[in-house]
């Protein structure tokens, strides 16, 4: 059983703009669950509930685990972590970003150390373990934040557009760690992507917001091949202009 | 021109013969100045972080006040010290007055609300998407505070260091509360005050020289901590 979150009528509004209008889904657990939608259209704003950076103004955010509720705390926000579209790292040296979560999840000083060279070493980072954060350039920085986010082996991962700084071969290098995390430790992911291409190749599931509402969602052969909205299918053909 | 030259090459006989009249001068303003930063930060740094950090009510006034009193008159602070300290003063029963104590006092009034106003500047500076990863990596609570400050903890030397500048060039307020009592309370900036008063120019020279010393130490210092020499 894999830990997964579901939200339940939530509306989230920003002064007179509603991000999110009475969306409620799933997450499917233990699988990759793409989110695609065109931009404003409220994905940002559900990665962020669900990270609990942000609250509902309606409706509720749900854990579960199995057919087990999880209670929010702090115990449950260090079973899971997200990665946002611009990385931040500590204005600190590349090792000590990569050790803090897992220090504050009370791990041995041998376990932390392995753990951090073998993340660094699967993003192509493994030089730069003593490397200042504030050196490191767009697409470096946003390997180690991948990699830190590996490194935790969380049970559910919340990624917003993580590859839009990456080169070529780090989209490949950030879809590798994904499949392992997910394959070997049977994360739940929820990823937010504008690359389509990279959205069929990972997804299990997929969904699609548009104007702070949850269109359409299923599983991502049918999602992507034969979709139901009419809306979703402009969005997955590229016709969609916004 | 002549008395200046000559009062430096005294000043720098001075200097060198490790005059004991001079370094007990140079020790003592030492003391009291880093006492007094020493009490501030530790009051100063945790409030400016806590206004920063959290919301709490007559926090907007707390900070209103420290920026208020960033500039306050060294003069007054002594003043203000001296009627609290004097006999008739509410505190005039510890018969502080005129010691290096209530140096330390006046200086802290005076070095307080910097370090504390720009520890607050520090740590609202940091942009909020420091936190939010904090939160995300599993920190809760004071840990995400600590990360906060962490990365402020440039800035905040910087505060400290600049509190010890305008302490250790303070003249007004530990001249009232201290009364430049030689050997006692004596400090470079009344020292010099003094010297030059009589026209005796060495030791004021001398001290002179050691002040400017410590202010471009200070600076570097600052510069440092700014990460000034690695741009």
């Amino acid at each position: 059983m894999s830990l997964t979150v579901e939200l339940h009528d939530v509306t989230r509004v920003y002064g007179k703009r509603e991000a999110l209008a009475g969306v409620s889904c799933r997450f499917l657990p233990g699988r990759v669950n793409v989110l695609l939608g065109p931009n404003g259209c409220g994905k940002t704003t559900l990665l962020r509930l669900a990270a609990f950076l942000e609250a509902p103004d309606v409706g509720k955010v749900v854990f579960s685990d199995g057919d087990l509720p999880v209670a929010p705390g702090v115990a449950l926000m260090r079973r899971m972590t997200l990665v946002s579209q611009t990385p931040v790292l500590f204005n600190t040296t590349v090792f000590r970003n990569m050790e803090y979560g897992l220090q504050l999840r009370g791990g041995k000083e041998r376990e932390i150390k392995s753990r951090v060279f073998d993340a660094l070493e699967l993003v192509g980072m493994g030089n730069f373990a003593g490397a200042r954060a504030a050196s490191l350039s767009g697409g470096e920085a946003q390997r180690v934040a991948i990699a830190r986010a590996y490194a935790l082996r969380p049970e559910l991962l919340l990624l917003d557009e993580p590859s839009s700084n990456l080169d070529p071969e780090g989209g490949s290098v950030f879809e590798d760690v994904l499949r392992k995390l997910n394959e070997e430790q049977g994360t739940t992911v929820v990823i937010v992507t504008h690359n389509l291409f990279q959205a069929r190749r990972l997804a299990h599931a997929a969904f699609f917001m548009y104007g702070g509402k949850m269109v359409e969602w299923g599983d991502a052969t049918g999602f992507f091949n034969s979709p139901e909205s009419a809306l979703t299918s402009k969005f997955i053909s590229g016709e969609m202009v916004f | 021109m002549e008395t200046i030259l000559n009062g430096f090459i005294k000043a720098s006989g001075l200097i060198v013969s490790l005059d004991p009249e001079l370094y007990s001068i140079i020790l003592l303003s030492l003391k009291v100045s880093g006492g007094a930063v020493l009490i501030s930060s530790l009051a100063g740094i945790p409030l400016g972080a806590a206004c920063a950090l959290r919301r709490f009510p007559g926090r907007r006034s707390i900070v209103l006040l420290l920026n208020t009193f960033m500039g306050f008159p060294p003069v007054v602070a002594g003043l203000l010290i001296y009627l609290m300290l004097s006999r008739s003063g509410p505190l005039g029963f510890m018969g502080l007055l005129y010691s290096p104590t209530a140096m330390v006092i006046a200086q802290s009034v005076i070095v307080f609300p910097i370090v504390a106003g720009l520890s607050w500047s520090a740590a609202a500076s940091v942009t909020p998407r420091i936190r939010e990863t904090a939160l995300t990596l599993g920190a809760s609570g004071f840990a995400v505070d600590w990360r906060v400050i962490s990365e402020a903890r440039m800035q905040i030397l910087s505060a400290v260091i600049a509190g010890f500048g305008r302490a250790i060039a303070e003249v007004g307020a530990v001249l009232i509360v201290g009364g430049n009592i030689a050997g006692y309370t004596r400090m470079m900036t009344t020292a010099i005050a003094m010297e030059t008063g009589k026209g005796s120019f060495e030791l004021a020279i001398a001290l002179g020289i050691v002040l400017l010393l410590v202010a471009f130490f200070v600076n570097i210092l600052l510069k440092l901590a700014q990460g000034g020499f690695s741009r």
